[in-house]
Order: C-alpha cells, then sequence, then structure tokens
C-alpha cells in the first residue's frame, strides 16, 4: 500500500509525502445515514523544508489544493483554509477544509446553470421550451447535478445509477397521437427524473415566481436561493444515491454497498452499541413539503403563452403546502424540491414535458418505491431519512487493514502512517 | 571488511553541500546498526486466539565511525596521497549536517563496482545519510598521537538491507 499527499504547485500535482510531518486520519466517506452529504476537515503539518519542491513560494495560500491517495486512488481531497507556520518547531500547520466545500459556492439559479444546462446535446438532458409542447424548458436530474459539479470544478459521473430502474409505472398509451388506455407497466430510471427548469431555480424559495422576478430583488426573494451543496445533498437523499470519489476533482453517483465484513483477527480494535430509534413509529413522525403540487404542464396554462408564465409567472404566488403524518417529530424538506418523472425513452427521442408521468413526493415509508394505486409506484422523497429516524440500528467501529474496497459506510477514515481502516458502519432492523 | 556486504574502508560522497567529494575513511573502525526498526503490534480484543498482527513500516540505520586520525600521523600503510589529520579533521567538519551519500563498505580500489553500495532503499535508490554528529575523542591508552574523530550517520529514510548484499 502506497499513500501519498500531493499539493497543487505551479500547475501540476506534486508530489509532499516526504515533508509530511503529521497527518491524522484521513476522511474518505461523503456521507450522513440519512444519504445527506458530509465532509470533514483535515489537519496535516508540513516540514519547512517543503521550500526544496516549493521554491518560488513556499507558503501555502489561501485555497492550495492537496489530495490525499492510497495506491494512487484519491480518497480525499482539500482546500487551505489556514496555514500557521510554527517558527519554533519549522513546520507549517495546514488546516484543509474539504473540496466539496466548492458546491456551496454554486448557486441554483438562472444566471449560474442555465447555459450550461441547455448546451447539452442529448436529449434526456435538457430539452429547450421551444420544443416542448407546453413550452417548459425540461432538464433531467442527473444532467443538473453534472452540472453543478461542473460549476464548480469537478466532474460528475452518473453512468453507474442512469439506467437502473427505481419504480414502475402504468404508461398511457399515445399510440397513433391517440390515448388508447393503459399499457403494460413501465420501469423508470435516474435518467427519467427531471426538473422544469423555472422550477428548478425555485427551489428553496418560499414563493414560485420565474427566476427573473426572483433575481430582480437582490436580498428579496434571491436571499432564498440555495446552493450546490446544500442542494446536491437534499438531492441525493430524496432519490437514494450516494457520492464516491473517483480521482482528484472527480466524483460518481453510486448505490449504498452491503457493509464491511471483517474478520474476528483481523479487529485490532472494536466497539459495538446499540442505538433505539429516534421515533417509535411512522406514527411519531411528519413532514411538510411546499411547492407546485399540481401538474404544471395542466394547470397553469396549457396554451403556448409567453416564457415568463411558464411555468410560474412573473407574480410571485404561494406554495402548496401538502403535510403527511401528524407526529410531532418532523422531518424536514427543501421547499420547493420538485422532481418529476417521465417515460419519454418509451416513446420518442427527444424529452418533452407532455410525456411527464407525475412527480415526487414525501412518503411516510423507509421503502424508496412505493405503491400509491393499481400497479403504480413512485419514488419516496424522505425514505432516507425516514429510515434514519424509525429504526433503531447497530453501530460497530472497527480498526482494522486498509480497506480498498470501497463501501458506503458512515465513517472511513484511513491511518496514513500504519495503513489502517478505522470503519464506522451501521446496520438497521430492517 | 564483511564477505557480504563489501570490503574496504566506509567512505562518503557529498551530495552537493559543502561539495561532491569521494571522502575515503581510512584508519577507522565502522560500527553500524542497522536495525531501527520502525514497526507497531496490534492486538485483536474479539479474536478468541488473541491474534496478533505486526506491521513493520521500514528502518532506518545509524553508523557511527570512529576515524583514527593519529594514524594519519604515521600512515603505516602508506596510503597514498593521505590528508593530514587536520586536515581531515576539517574537512570532516565542513559536512557536519549536511547529507552525503554513505557506503559502508568502499569496495576496495574498484569501488563502486559490484558490491560494497550505499545504502539504498527498496526502489534501489540510494537513501542519503545525514552526518548528525561530530565529535572529538582521545584515546589515553597508546602513546603519541592520539586523535580520534567520531562521526554518526542517520539514513534520511527507510532502507531495504539486501540492496548491499555482494551481486
Amino acid at each position: 500500500m502506497s499513500n501519498q499527499v500531493k499539493n497543487y504547485y505551479v500547475g501540476s500535482w506534486v508530489d509532499i509525502s516526504d515533508y509530511i510531518t503529521e497527518i491524522g486520519e484521513v476522511p474518505a466517506s461523503l456521507r450522513n445515514d440519512d444519504y445527506t452529504l458530509k465532509i470533514e476537515n483535515q489537519k496535516i503539518s508540513v516540514a519547512s523544508t517543503i521550500r526544496d519542491v516549493r521554491t518560488s513560494d513556499y507558503e501555502f495560500a489561501d485555497e492550495d489544493k492537496f489530495s490525499f491517495l492510497v495506491d494512487d486512488e484519491c480518497i480525499y481531497q482539500g482546500l487551505v483554509e489556514t496555514s500557521e507556520y510554527d517558527y519554533a518547531g519549522m513546520f507549517f500547520d495546514v488546516n484543509l477544509y474539504h473540496a466539496l466545500t466548492s458546491l456551496k459556492s454554486v448557486i441554483i439559479d438562472y444566471a449560474t446553470l442555465h447555459t450550461a444546462l441547455a448546451a447539452s446535446d442529448n436529449w434526456w438532458e435538457y430539452t429547450s421550451k421551444d420544443n416542448d409542447f407546453f413550452g417548459h424548458s425540461v432538464v433531467s436530474l442527473l444532467w443538473t447535478l453534472k452540472c453543478v459539479f461542473t460549476a464548480a470544478g469537478f466532474t460528475l459521473d452518473v453512468s453507474a445509477v442512469e439506467d437502473t430502474e427505481i419504480f414502475t409505472d402504468v404508461d398511457w398509451d399515445w399510440s397513433g397521437g391517440t390515448l388508447t388506455g393503459h399499457r403494460d407497466p413501465v420501469a423508470i430510471t435516474y435518467k427519467d427524473l427531471f426538473f422544469i427548469e423555472q422550477m428548478l431555480y425555485c427551489t428553496g424559495n418560499a414563493v414560485a415566481a420565474n427566476y427573473a422576478t426572483i433575481d430582480s430583488v437582490p436580498y428579496g426573494l434571491s436571499a432564498d436561493k440555495v446552493n450546490g451543496f446544500d442542494f446536491v445533498s437534499e438531492v441525493l437523499s430524496s432519490v437514494g444515491l450516494l457520492l464516491k470519489q473517483t480521482g482528484i476533482d472527480t466524483f460518481a453517483l453510486i448505490f449504498e454497498t452491503a457493509a464491511y465484513s471483517i474478520t474476528d483477527d483481523a479487529k485490532f480494535e472494536y466497539a459495538k452499541r446499540k442505538v433505539r430509534a429516534e421515533a417509535a413509529a411512522l406514527e411519531n413522525i411528519s413532514c411538510t413539503s411546499y411547492g407546485f403540487k399540481d401538474d404544471p404542464a395542466y394547470t397553469s396554462n396549457p396554451s403556448y403563452i409567453d416564457y415568463y408564465q411558464l411555468p410560474y409567472g412573473a407574480n410571485p404566488t404561494s406554495l402548496n403546502a401538502a403535510t403527511i403524518g401528524s407526529g410531532k417529530d418532523s422531518i424536514p424538506f427543501m421547499t420547493n424540491l420538485q422532481i418529476f418523472y417521465s417515460d419519454a425513452k418509451n416513446n420518442v427521442s427527444h424529452f418533452e414535458s407532455i410525456y411527464m408521468r407525475g412527480y415526487l413526493q414525501p412518503e411516510l415509508s423507509a421503502d424508496l418505491a412505493y405503491t400509491y394505486g393499481t400497479g403504480k409506484q413512485r419514488l419516496n422523497l424522505i425514505a432516507k431519512k425516514v429510515r434514519a429516524k424509525i429504526n433503531s440500528y447497530l453501530r460497530e467501529e472497527i480498526l482494522t487493514d486498509y480497506q480498498s474496497e470501497k463501501k458506503t459506510v458512515i465513517e472511513h477514515n484511513v491511518d496514513f502512517e500504519w495503513s489502517n481502516s478505522r470503519i464506522v458502519q451501521e446496520s438497521y432492523d430492517e | 571488511m564483511s564477505d557480504i556486504l563489501g570490503t574496504g574502508e566506509p567512505k562518503l560522497i557529498g551530495t552537493g553541500s559543502p561539495d561532491s567529494t569521494t571522502r575515503i575513511l581510512y584508519y577507522s573502525i565502522l560500527d553500524p546498526q542497522f536495525s531501527e526498526k520502525v514497526f507497531k503490534i496490534f492486538e485483536s480484543p474479539v479474536s478468541a486466539s488473541g491474534k496478533r498482527t505486526y506491521k513493520t513500516r521500514g528502518r532506518y540505520a545509524t553508523f557511527s565511525v570512529d576515524v583514527l586520525l593519529c594514524r594519519y600521523v604515521d600512515n603505516s600503510l602508506a596510503i597514498g596521497s593521505l590528508p593530514t589529520a587536520k586536515q581531515m579533521a576539517s574537512t570532516l567538519l565542513s559536512y557536519e549536517d549536511k547529507d552525503v551519500v554513505f557506503y559502508p563498505f568502499k569496495d576496495g580500489a574498484t569501488y563502486g563496482d559490484g558490491f560494497g553500495k550505499p545504502i539504498k532503499n527498496a526502489a534501489n535508490v540510494n537513501v542519503n545519510c545525514r552526518l548528525i554528529d561530530v565529535n572529538f575523542s582521545f584515546l589515553e591508552n597508546i602513546s603519541g598521537d592520539y586523535d580520534v574523530i567520531t562521526l554518526i550517520f542517520k539514513t534520511n529514510e527507510f532502507y531495504d538491507l539486501s540492496k548491499l548484499l555482494q551481486a
């Protein structure tokens, strides 16, 4: 096992492992138990002899980039938050924040994302309003995530999940341009989840309005815009996907894996505890979501209308609120986060909101796909939050040899000095 | 001499500061300590057999060399171009706190070829040694000149002992 610490200096990544005098355990995991993103800081000490390689400027500047690699695989990437020079000890105490913090600089709004979103040539990623029957610009959820990552300087690979079936839905049969009834259930994949672009820019906002209205009042409606980190975090939790670092500046969406199975002999330290559920039962919880609860294609204005009228008008309107459950333990849900699904791939070679089959919403269930009608399923947007809330679980902390296989455990900290993995994993009583 | 590691006196080669000159440590006594191992024992608290796992990161070495300056005066082996005791002392002092390439055995007259090699790491790259200490001492049980200069070298990184073996 070969461990390396690299520093981005004068246009290239330089191996500075020889100059690291102290390094704690490096956090390689990226999630909380409800699938929201978790990122951690990392501290290292670097000998002053770093001037051997940083010849023109050996002090670390704000946001200088570091990467931590095991066998050439990047497990952590950070940016300098503070760098203090210890004159007596002749080393730099460098505090890094996780590179994904850069997502917080990306604002989910028209100015930041529209050009990138509209640049796709793939019909399933972006369909302009000009090609849509109802005049909506439609953008896939996965493409939106990719663009948010790109805006932060990263690459996101969605290939491992895009064609995976999430649930099945009963399809309408439009054969010959006429609605002739239902067809066999069709599989909805992650590729089929989408936003209506105008509604995307309202995410986090307490009202429905088109982007021009939101942007026209600085520190007013625009103050409620969400940043890319919170957006990605909420979306991943909502649709049941996890993030994995695959290289320097590159990430991928993956599914939850099984936990590690470590033999007793290889457990250098071991502790376990049983954690009781926060809420005893589904009856104890509730969730309120705010958004456009009806099919925008049919209720906003079914005819060709001005761009600024769709799907949200120039005048801000209040949102519909929907509360499920009556328990006092409330599960938070991002305001105005509205995800739709379609089966356009089964019908056409382009993505129109006319093929929209429905919208996703929270459900009081720990199942990601739940049945809500005869032969119909939907993705439950709070499944992972409910799971974390109502289930007791076993929490194990294990120190063992370095585990090169990346499993989606709660914590995987890598000891660079002794090449060990400190793992914290949870198994739910499901 | 060592049948497996090399023959002849120890030597050092400067790495640029103060120079890159080869210095053979004639009339010297080598005291090598090859095994400053960095290792840790991990013991499973869960294992029924009390399984222990040993992890060795590598090893450093320390070489103590007593250069008998007193013998530079009589030069009993009639070594040609031998510096004076004072010149040698002055030269060795100039390497204090400098990195050098250190050969425990210089490998005779054709040193550098075959066995008798500098300390190398697992990648077969020379491992520099730091001359961390230079001290004078005096042998009082012999008559005449009795100056000794003691050099302490430490490897700057882990090394692979097998790389020193005679080919």
